[in-house]
C-alpha cells in the first residue's frame, strides 16, 4: 500500500479505521422500532412499523412488503433520494423473512438529521438496528460500510462528507451476517459503487477491508441488542425453572 | 451449532442445531427451518421446554399465540363476530356468544371501544386470529359479572412492551406482589402489552399505571426498594387531599 | 385509519383523572411536559423533546431576489412536516396515498400557528434580512419534522423553529459600491439572525364542554379533548398568537387564568431554551478554535451559491487544518487498529451518553410528587442501553 494509506486522516484516523459509534435504541415512543444513529457526525434516526396488514397495491399474497422512505433534513425529498430508497429496498427486502407472514407490510423511515459521510451506510445500520428492536424477522445480520477511493490507489474506510467529495469513487459495501459467535459467516448482499476505481487489485483489497469493518459494526449491533434486552447485566427474559 | 440452551443470547441468522431423522421438536417464535437446520430469525434469549424451542424478544407488537391472554378493543362488530383490536398483525374476531352462559336471547352487548380480557383460541396463517371469553370448568355466568374473562369496566389501560407483561404473567417481575402490599387494587394483564388496572380513586391508578411502566428496567430488588420508599412519601401526601 | 384504537376505559379515565385534579400521567392541570432542546453541529438543527413528543427542526439560509413589492424584506418560511415515522395511522396514511403527509391539514395548521407567532409578530423581522434592496435579500426557510407524535406537537413545533432559528448563523455581508461580498465562515464569525423576542406558545386542552382546560395534553388525553386552546406568550407578557379553533366554548375568565399559566410556562422555557443556547456555544467554541485559527485569503463567494449550515464553506477550513495536521502523523499501516482501539472508544463513549439518555428519559416520563416514581428509577448502573417500552 502506499505511504498514503498509513498517514493520518484529518480527523486522526487511519486509512482502515472506522470512527465512533453511538445508538440509542427505542428512541422512538409510538414505533414499534426505532433508533437513533451516530455514526462520527452523521446522524440519522429510523423508525419501524410493521407488520402492518397491507393493503391495495401494498398487498403482495406471498410474502411481507416492504417500503422504505427517506426524509432530508432540509427541503422535500429528491430524486437522489428516491434512488437511496431503491437501494435500500432491494438489501431489506433480502434480509426480512418476507415469507413468514404474506400480505404484511413492514414500512422504514428514515430521518437524516446529519450529513457528514457514509450516509447510506448509516443508514443500512441505523434500519437493521430498528429492525432488530421491532423484532421483525430477519434471515441475518445486514451492516453496512462505506469505501472512498483516492488518488494513488489509496482508499478510506467511513469517509467523512469531505473525505467523500475528495474522492473519485465511493462504494457502499453491505455484507449479511448469520452464524453463532466463534466464526459468523457472511455474505455480500449489496454493493454499489459510483465513480471511477483506478483498479481491479485495489477493489478487491478494498472489498476485505470493508468486510472486517462491517464486522465490527456486526459487533457493535449485536452488543447494543443484546444490552437493550438485559436489566444492569441480568438477563431480563430470565429462565423459569 | 449451539448445543446448550440456557442464558443464550441469539441474533438473526444464527444457526441452532441440525435435525436429524426423528427428531420431534415443535418450533416457536423466532425459529425458522432452513434446510435441515433450525435458524433463529430474531434476537432474543433461547428457550427450550420439553420438545419446544423458542426465542423470547421484547418487542411492541403482539403476535397472537393460542392460548394466551389478550386485552382487545372492540373496534367493530358484524352479526356474528366482535373485531376486537389486540395490537397485533390484523385484528381479531370474538364471537358474540363466546361468553360463559352467553344465549341468544341473553348476551353481553359490548360497544365499540370497550375493553374485554379474552383468550386466543386459534391462530392461523391465512386467517385472523379468534378469541373466546369462555373459561371450560367455571360455574359463573357472565352475568354476575364473576368471570374470569369478558368486558373491563372502569380504572386504566395501560400500553407497555411485550417482555414486561410476559415477566409480571411468569411471575419474573414482582410489581403487583410488591405493590399489593401497600394499596388494594385489581389487576388484568394481558400477553399483548397491556395491563388494566382499577382501583380505589383516580389518583391511586395514575400512581399504579406510572410505577408499573417504570418497573420494566429494573431489577426486582430496586423495585421493591423504590415503592417502599415511594409509599413513605404517599402517605404523607395523598391522605390530606382525600 | 386504523391507529392503536383508544378505549373507552381510557378515555373515560383520562376525564375522571382530569376531575380528580391530576393527569394520567401525574402531572397537575397547570403542568407542561419537561422540555429539552438539544442542538446539532450544524447552525440551525435542533432536535426538541416534549414529554415524549419528538421534533427535529433545521433551517436553511439562501440569498434571492427579493419581489418586486416589497423589494427591501426578506423571506421567513416554515414547513412541518408530519413524518410517517411519528405514528401508525400517519404510517398508514403515507403507505396508501403516498408522498402527502406534509399537505396534511393538521401540518398546515401549524405552519399557520408558525407563521402568526414567529413572523407575524415580528419575533424575526422580514426587514433586517434585506442585503441589498430589490436585488438580493436573505430567505430563511425553516423545515421542521416531527418524528415522535406524543401529544401536543404545535408547541413542539413552534419551540424546535424559535431554537433553531436563534441557533442559525448567517454568513457575514460587506457591501462595496455595487459588490457584495459574503465571507465565508472562515474569514468571518457568522452572524446570528435578529431575533426581537421569543413567543413560546402554550396550548391548553378543554375538556368537559368548556368547564376544564388542562396545559400541554398528551396523547391520551387529546383522545377526549373538545378543542385547544394555544396561546403564545414571550416575555414580556405579551401575547403574539392566540389560536382558538372552534371547539367547546370556554368562559372567559378561564381563558384569563390559562393565559398568566401560559405566560409561567413561557418564563420557564425561555430560561432553559437560553440556557441550552449557552451550553452549546460554549461546547461549540471550545471545538471550533482551532480551525477559525487558520488564516485565508479574502474571496467573494457567488451570490446564489446556497451558504448554509457549515458543509461547503467549512471544506477549505478543514481541508487547510488537516495539511497542518498531516505532517506531524506518523506512520502505522495497521488495520487492527479498528478492532481494538475504536471498539473500546465507542463503548465508553455510549456509557456516557446512554447515562445521559437515562436520566432526559427518567425526569420526563412523569414528574410530580403524586408520581414521584422518578426518585428511585435506576440510574442505569453500567450504562445500559435505554429501552423505552
Amino acid at each position: 500500500m502506499s505511504e498514503f494509506a498509513s498517514l493520518g486522516r484529518r480527523d486522526g484516523r487511519k486509512a482502515y479505521e472506522i470512527r465512533g459509534f453511538r445508538c440509542e435504541l427505542g428512541y422512538l415512543e409510538r414505533a414499534d422500532g426505532s433508533c437513533r444513529l451516530e455514526q462520527g457526525k452523521t446522524q440519522v434516526v429510523a423508525g419501524v412499523y410493521g407488520p402492518l396488514e397491507a393493503r391495495g397495491r401494498n398487498e403482495l399474497p406471498d410474502k411481507t412488503f416492504v417500503d422504505v422512505s427517506i426524509r432530508p433534513c432540509q427541503g422535500y425529498a429528491a430524486d437522489y433520494l428516491r434512488l437511496r430508497e431503491r437501494e435500500l429496498k432491494e438489501i431489506f427486502v433480502a434480509t426480512i423473512a418476507a415469507e413468514l407472514q404474506p400480505r404484511s407490510c413492514v414500512s422504514l423511515v428514515i430521518q437524516i438529521i446529519e450529513n457528514d459521510g457514509s450516509l447510506k451506510a448509516a443508514m443500512i445500520n441505523a434500519c437493521m438496528l430498528s429492525l432488530l428492536s421491532a423484532g421483525i424477522p430477519c434471515n441475518w445480520i445486514a451492516s453496512s460500510c462505506t469505501v472512498s477511493y483516492h488518488s494513488k490507489d489509496t482508499f478510506l474506510l467511513d469517509p467523512t462528507l469531505v473525505e467523500e467529495l475528495e474522492g473519485h469513487a465511493t462504494a457502499v459495501i453491505s455484507y449479511g451476517f448469520e452464524g453463532p459467535k466463534p466464526v459468523p459467516s457472511h455474505n455480500l448482499i449489496g454493493l454499489s459503487c459510483s465513480g471511477f476505481v483506478s483498479s481491479k487489485d485495489i477493489y478487491f483489497s478494498s472489498l476485505s477491508y470493508s468486510q472486517e469493518a462491517c464486522k465490527k459494526v456486526y459487533e457493535f449491533i449485536q452488543l447494543v441488542t443484546k444490552r437493550s434486552q438485559t436489566i444492569d447485566g441480568e438477563q431480563l427474559s430470565g429462565i423459569d425453572h | 451449532m449451539i448445543s446448550k440452551f440456557d442464558d443464550v443470547f441469539v441474533f438473526p441468522g444464527d444457526k441452532l442445531f441440525k435435525l436429524e431423522n426423528g427428531d420431534n421438536i415443535r418450533i416457536g417464535q423466532g425459529i425458522l427451518k432452513k434446510g435441515d437446520c433450525l435458524v433463529a430469525v430474531k434476537p432474543g434469549y433461547l428457550h427450550k421446554d420439553g420438545n419446544k424451542v423458542w426465542v423470547e424478544t421484547a418487542q411492541k407488537r403482539y403476535i397472537p399465540a393460542v392460548g394466551d391472554l389478550v386485552i382487545g378493543v372492540v373496534v367493530d362488530r358484524s352479526s356474528e363476530f366482535y373485531q376486537v383490536d389486540v395490537g397485533g398483525f390484523s385484528t381479531a374476531l370474538l364471537p358474540l356468544l363466546a361468553f360463559e352462559g352467553a344465549t341468544k336471547r341473553n348476551r353481553p352487548h359490548l360497544s365499540v371501544g370497550s375493553a374485554v380480557y379474552a383468550r386466543v383460541v386459534s391462530v392461523d396463517r391465512d386467517s385472523e386470529p379468534q378469541l373466546s371469553c369462555l373459561l371450560p370448568g367455571t360455574q359463573h355466568s357472565w352475568v354476575t359479572g364473576e368471570t374470569v374473562f369478558g368486558e373491563l369496566k372502569q380504572g386504566n389501560l395501560i400500553h407497555c412492551s411485550i417482555s414486561l407483561c410476559r415477566n409480571i404473567l411468569l411471575g419474573r417481575n414482582t410489581v403487583f406482589t410488591e405493590l399489593g402490599k401497600y394499596i388494594p387494587f385489581e389487576q388484568a394483564t394481558g400477553m399483548n402489552g397491556r395491563i388494566w388496572v382499577r382501583s380505589q380513586s383516580a389518583g391511586h391508578v395514575v400512581l399504579l399505571s406510572n410505577l408499573i411502566i417504570c418497573s420494566e428496567n429494573m431489577t426486582n430488588d430496586q423495585l421493591s426498594g423504590m415503592i417502599r420508599s415511594l409509599v413513605s412519601k404517599m402517605t404523607t401526601q395523598m391522605s390530606p387531599t382525600r | 385509519m386504523r391507529d392503536e384504537p383508544v378505549s373507552l376505559l381510557e378515555k373515560n379515565f383520562a376525564l375522571e383523572a382530569l376531575q380528580a385534579d391530576i393527569r394520567v400521567d401525574g402531572r397537575k392541570l397547570d403542568e407542561a411536559r419537561l422540555v429539552n432542546f438539544e442542538f446539532g453541529s450544524q447552525y440551525g438543527t435542533v432536535t426538541v423533546r416534549l414529554g415524549k413528543t419528538k421534533v427535529f427542526s433545521s433551517v436553511t439560509v439562501e440569498v434571492v431576489e427579493p419581489t418586486t413589492d416589497r423589494p427591501a424584506e426578506g423571506f421567513v418560511t416554515f414547513s412541518v412536516d408530519l413524518s410517517p415515522m411519528a405514528s401508525e395511522s400517519l404510517m398508514l396514511e403515507y403507505l396508501s396515498s403516498g408522498r402527502t403527509s406534509s399537505t396534511l391539514e393538521e401540518a398546515a395548521e401549524i405552519v399557520r400557528f408558525l407563521q402568526q407567532t414567529i413572523r407575524e409578530s415580528h419575533a424575526i423581522d422580514t426587514e433586517t434580512l434585506c442585503i441589498v434592496a430589490g436585488v438580493q435579500v436573505w430567505a430563511i426557510r425553516v423545515d421542521i419534522h416531527v418524528i415522535d407524535h406524543c401529544g401536543n406537537a404545535l408547541d413542539a413545533c413552534c419551540m424546535a423553529a424559535l431554537a433553531s432559528l436563534l441557533h442559525v448563523r448567517r454568513p457575514d455581508v460587506t457591501i462595496v459600491g455595487n459588490d457584495v461580498f459574503i465571507h465565508g465562515l472562515e474569514e468571518r464569525e457568522p452572524v446570528p439572525l435578529t431575533v426581537h423576542h421569543l413567543p413560546i406558545s402554550v396550548s391548553f386542552g378543554i375538556f368537559l364542554d368548556g368547564d376544564l382546560i388542562a396545559m400541554d395534553p398528551n396523547l391520551q388525553e387529546e383522545s377526549v379533548m373538545e378543542g385547544t386552546l394555544s396561546i403564545a406568550v414571550n416575555a414580556h407578557k405579551e401575547i403574539c398568537a392566540f389560536r382558538k379553533a372552534g371547539g367547546a366554548p370556554v368562559e372567559t375568565s378561564l381563558i384569563f387564568k390559562s393565559a398568566s399559566n401560559a405566560y409561567l410556562r413561557a418564563t420557564e422555557v425561555t430560561v432553559q431554551l437560553e440556557k441550552a443556547l449557552k451550553d452549546t456555544y460554549n461546547r461549540n467554541t471550545i471545538a471550533s478554535v482551532k480551525p477559525l485559527q487558520v488564516e485565508t485569503t479574502k474571496k467573494a463567494f457567488p451570490l446564489n451559491e446556497q451558504v448554509q449550515g457549515v458543509t461547503a464553506v467549512w471544506k477549505h477550513v478543514v481541508e487547510q487544518h488537516a495539511l497542518e495536521n498531516e505532517e506531524k502523523r506518523e506512520d502505522q499501516p495497521n488495520m487492527t487498529s479498528i478492532s481494538n482501539t475504536e471498539m473500546k472508544v465507542f463503548i465508553s463513549d455510549s456509557e456516557g451518553s446512554y447515562e445521559k439518555v437515562d436520566e432526559l428519559s427518567a425526569s420526563t416520563d412523569s414528574d410530580d410528587e403524586t408520581a414521584p416514581a422518578v426518585i428511585a428509577r435506576p440510574r442505569g448502573g453500567k450504562g445500559r442501553p435505554k429501552n423505552k417500552k
